[in-house]
């Protein structure tokens, strides 16, 4: 159907920006708000006039539909699938993508991947890691367990960590002697 | 607006009964909630009141009785259709949402009103009608100044306030209030006395604290709980008065 791979990519493109304008917009739409209210407190809603069940079963329904297009055009990609892509592997790379980017925002799940592609290739080039790019996993699980360490929001986060740190290190560079 | 019965009663508990296993928490309770009167119900921890909230409001059922709201057998209705007909409630602890600001705490309260869950294409806050309920609830909670501070930021009072605006923002007819001056400074609990006077001639209000000060100063009705049920009912000279009341609850003081 598709020919080329850049007609794919052109393709996969599309619906990314796509999916990431609707899911924006769907967040901060009543229905996205109530969601975030649910999170936070699902009897409160409920005490306020809120059917919750029908909520969480629409945003279940987006989300399985939303992770269908992202198999399909797996699937387009590779030109097959196999019961493999079961197992948790799949399942698991994309929970720490989203861990990595930052959880709870939109742009943390687009980041995330980003990053953990790249970090895989990294690893894996053995331009630059010799022969111990035959071990990539090593390399990245320990770069992702380092992140999470230092980075609990994620890099999101990571601006307004640098920011913190740096008007901590001004402030405490203008009172002299303070603490010492 | 619905109407009220003839007899301005707003909601009804009628014979409320709640058992958990053998024990029964809430026994054969009567309860009327009339428009413009200020109920309270007090008793020892343990007496049933909140057991009582939780059942008016529609959070657990009852094991026998009836709830009727404006008239209506509303006993087998959830809570969320029981809220969106006109009967709001307050917890005892604070279940506002921290990281919101003070007016997405409101205005998230009052789109329960104007749901519209498929208009996703549309931002939350365009909805005036939900926005200016957000407002005018703020406002009479008292906290127009702190509208955009991040909830979790407020002190205490406050937090407690904002509690009563959610509920107010749903534009609610009865409020069951559960301890809302629970852990108040005296002049907090001035201010939330004054809103309760404030609001009493358009709602009919559920008032569980254990202030009694408060209590005997603000209520036009008074329920006597003691171990799941009703020992005494009047006004509150009536009440304070009674020899049972006196041996059973305010007699320790």
């Amino acid at each position: 159907m598709l020919e080329g791979g850049g007609w794919l990519y052109g393709f996969t493109l599309a619906c990314l920006i796509g999916v990431f304008g609707f899911l924006a917009a769907l967040s901060r739409s009543r229905f996205g708000r109530a969601l975030a209210g649910i999170r936070v407190n699902e009897q409160r809603m409920r005490a306020t006039g809120f059917s919750t069940y029908p909520y969480k079963l629409a945003a279940f329904t987006i989300s399985g539909s939303i992770a269908g297009l992202a198999g399909f055009l797996f699937a387009v990609k590779d030109g097959f699938v196999n019961p493999e892509m079961l197992s948790w592997h799949l399942s698991g790379s994309l929970l720490i993508m989203v861990i990595l980017g930052g959880i709870g925002h939109l742009r943390g799940a687009l980041i995330g991947a980003f990053a953990y592609a790249l970090l895989q290739e990294l690893f894996k080039s053995e331009a630059i890691f010799g022969a111990f790019a035959r071990h990539w996993h090593l390399g990245l699980g320990i770069t992702i367990i380092l992140s999470v360490a230092l980075l609990p929001k994620g890099l999101v986060g990571l601006p307004t960590l640098l920011k913190e740190r740096l008007i901590g290190r001004v402030s405490r560079r203008a009172e002299p002697g303070a603490t010492q | 607006m619905s109407t009220a019965g003839a007899d301005g009663v707003l909601l009804r508990g009628i014979d409320i009964t709640r058992r958990w296993g053998g024990l029964v928490a809430v026994n054969q309770v009567h309860i009327d909630l009339e428009l413009g009167r200020v109920h309270a119900v007090i008793g020892t921890n343990g007496a049933g009141k909140s057991t009582l909230i939780n059942i008016l409001s529609g959070e657990i059922p009852p094991s026998s009785g009836r709830v009727e709201l404006m008239g209506q057998d509303v006993t087998q209705w959830p809570q969320p259709r029981r809220a969106r007909a006109g009967l709001g409630r307050s917890y005892q602890r604070n279940t506002i949402y921290p990281s919101f600001s003070v007016l997405e705490n409101c205005r998230l309260a009052a789109q329960a009103r104007f749901q519209h869950p498929w208009r996703w294409w549309q931002a939350a806050e365009r909805c005036r009608a939900s926005l200016a309920s957000a407002h005018e609830a703020a406002a009479r909670a008292g906290l127009s100044e702190v509208l955009g501070r991040e909830a979790g930021l407020l002190s205490h009072g406050q937090k407690r306030q904002l509690e009563i605006a959610m509920c107010l923002a749903t534009e609610p007819r009865v409020l069951l209030l559960d301890e809302p001056l629970a852990g108040m400074g005296a002049e907090e609990t001035e201010r939330m006395l004054a809103l309760l006077d404030e609001l009493r001639p358009d709602h009919a209000i559920l008032l569980v604290e254990h202030d009694m000060d408060a209590v005997f100063r603000v209520a036009d009705r008074i329920t006597v709980m003691v171990n799941g049920a009703v020992i005494a009912f009047g006004p509150p000279d009536a009440v304070r008065s009674n020899p049972d009341v006196q041996t059973a609850y305010l007699g320790e003081h």
